[in-house]
């Protein structure tokens, strides 16, 4: 008997897989609706703010908006206009770890800006950064996601579905997450041509900063799926128990 | 006060249930989680089937010759490990109205699917581009509740075992994060060792394999 609990106590205690934050208490965005805003400030990447907005809104669909265990929607924000700041500044006033520039900061929940300061891009190859900038307690309540602006940089020639992987990778340390160590992971700190999906790391990791809570609360609610929440979920689970509960006990009352 | 409402339903339905058990049954199988919506290397490919074995526990209550009910829990191992600090267990309750013809069961139902993830803190150093960067690790455990439609079948084999195939369905009506799973699985029926009431199509499937086995 105790060999049978110790096998079973480790087959239930297997692994699963690696993700890691980007705010050290696992802060997360409180709303279930997060708008990703664009600012109009972008001079080199070669898409205009309407279609940087445009890759933004496919990257939150193709990636984040699909996974069924998370009760986070990023929708499409607006483009609006940021102060010069927001091109010039660092993100961070000291690093390791990141103390957010408190000039960036704003109330947009996610916004894209473009930016060329040089201590946040030290080479043309770091496309962009993020930082969960506005955090109070374990919410955040903003994101800066500032993409490499100058000159010769690698956003402008990547490929159009490249530039939504990398724009999603980024909505990812928006909403909370940090670098995955594996390569299937869009959270793998390299980008990918061929990234079409999700990996598991990121979908581990969305669902434990952002889960459903079907059909008591929230999100869930037994609409499965996108209506409004609801008190009739549990009002009508608990009533086909009941109702097959009932035809149970009557025939086994017959019996 | 919303937690203590459906565990009551939860009970409840548990304890009329078990007085009018008919079948227990466990299973053995594997599930492949939101097929074609996970990456599943650098080249692009998705998930279309993958082992994850899971173990089930499954019950049977008879309305009448051809319907019945049947609840079931079932538990998923996973098989991957990458990282020591973080741990996830999936689990399932199921509530399915199957339909009898011949040696097939057809079945319909909802369910709720948890997903628990748990992790103990800490920091991990990885790459960031331009370096590396010490990233904190979740702690604490959250869980996802999600309810789920369930269809599918069991073929009977042989009175005594059925193989299952079965698909949950994830936000049926929201086509934005619409996702299935399928189980395969075995089940090996107890109601002869346990001397539980068989239905009667069950004692004709037993008859027919007593004739051919």
């Amino acid at each position: 008997m105790v060999k049978i609990l110790l096998t079973l106590s480790f087959l239930l205690s297997t692994k699963a897989f690696a993700f890691t934050l980007s705010v050290s208490n696992g802060a997360f965005f409180k709303e279930n609706v997060v708008k990703i805003n664009i600012g109009d400030n972008c001079q080199n990447l070669g898409v205009t703010s309407d279609g940087l907005l445009s890759l933004a809104v496919e990257a939150a669909e193709q990636f984040w908006n699909k996974v069924p265990t998370s009760r986070l929607r990023l929708e499409q924000g607006a483009v609006i206009p940021v102060a010069a700041a927001f091109r010039s500044d660092s993100i961070c006033t000291s690093d390791n770890p990141c103390i957010p520039n408190p000039t960036l900061i704003h109330s947009h929940e996610v916004l894209i800006a473009c930016n060329t300061n040089a201590t946040n891009f030290t080479s043309t190859s770091i496309i962009a950064l993020t930082v969960p900038n506005g955090v109070s307690g374990q919410n955040i309540t903003s994101s800066t996601l500032l993409i490499n602006d100058n000159a010769g940089n690698q956003f402008q020639s990547k490929s159009r579905a490249e530039q939504i992987s990398i724009l999603a990778h980024e909505m990812g340390h928006a909403i909370g997450l940090g670098h995955s160590p594996v390569t299937d992971s869009l959270m793998y700190y390299r980008s990918i041509a061929t990234r079409y999906r999700l990996g598991w790391d990121d979908i581990d990791g969305i669902t434990f900063l952002y889960p459903v809570e079907q059909p008591l609360s929230g999100c869930g609610s037994v609409n499965l799926g996108s209506n409004p929440p609801s008190q009739m979920g549990p009002l009508m689970l608990g009533f086909l128990f009941a109702l097959l509960a009932g035809m149970a006990f009557r025939k086994n009352l017959k019996s | 006060m919303r937690n203590a409402l459906l565990i009551l339903s939860v009970l409840l339905y548990s304890t009329v249930t078990l007085s009018a058990i008919e079948d227990v049954s466990f299973g053995i199988g594997t599930q492949t989680q939101f097929v074609g919506k996970v990456q599943s290397d650098e080249s692009g490919s998705t998930n279309k089937f993958e082992f994850n074995p899971y173990l089930s526990a499954a019950a049977e209550v008879s309305f009448s010759e051809k319907l019945s009910f049947c609840p079931e829990f079932g538990l998923l191992i996973p098989d991957s490990t990458r990282d020591p600090l973080i741990s996830k267990m999936t689990y399932f309750f199921l509530g399915s109205l199957g339909y009898e013809i011949r040696d097939w069961v057809l079945r319909a139902g909802l369910g709720l699917s948890m997903t628990r993830i748990s992790g103990k803190g800490g920091t991990q150093v990885l790459d960031n581009g331009s370096g590396q960067t010490s990233f904190p690790m979740p702690e604490g455990s959250a869980t996802s509740r999600n309810v789920i439609l369930n269809l599918g079948t069991d073929y009977f084999l042989h009175p005594d075992w059925s193989a299952r195939i079965e698909t949950s369905v994830y936000n049926p009506i929201n086509s934005r994060n619409r996702s299935f799973t399928y189980q395969l699985a075995v089940h090996y029926h107890f109601h002869d060792i346990l001397g539980l009431n068989k239905s009667p199509a069950k004692v004709k499937t037993k008859e027919k394999a007593d004739d051919s086995w």
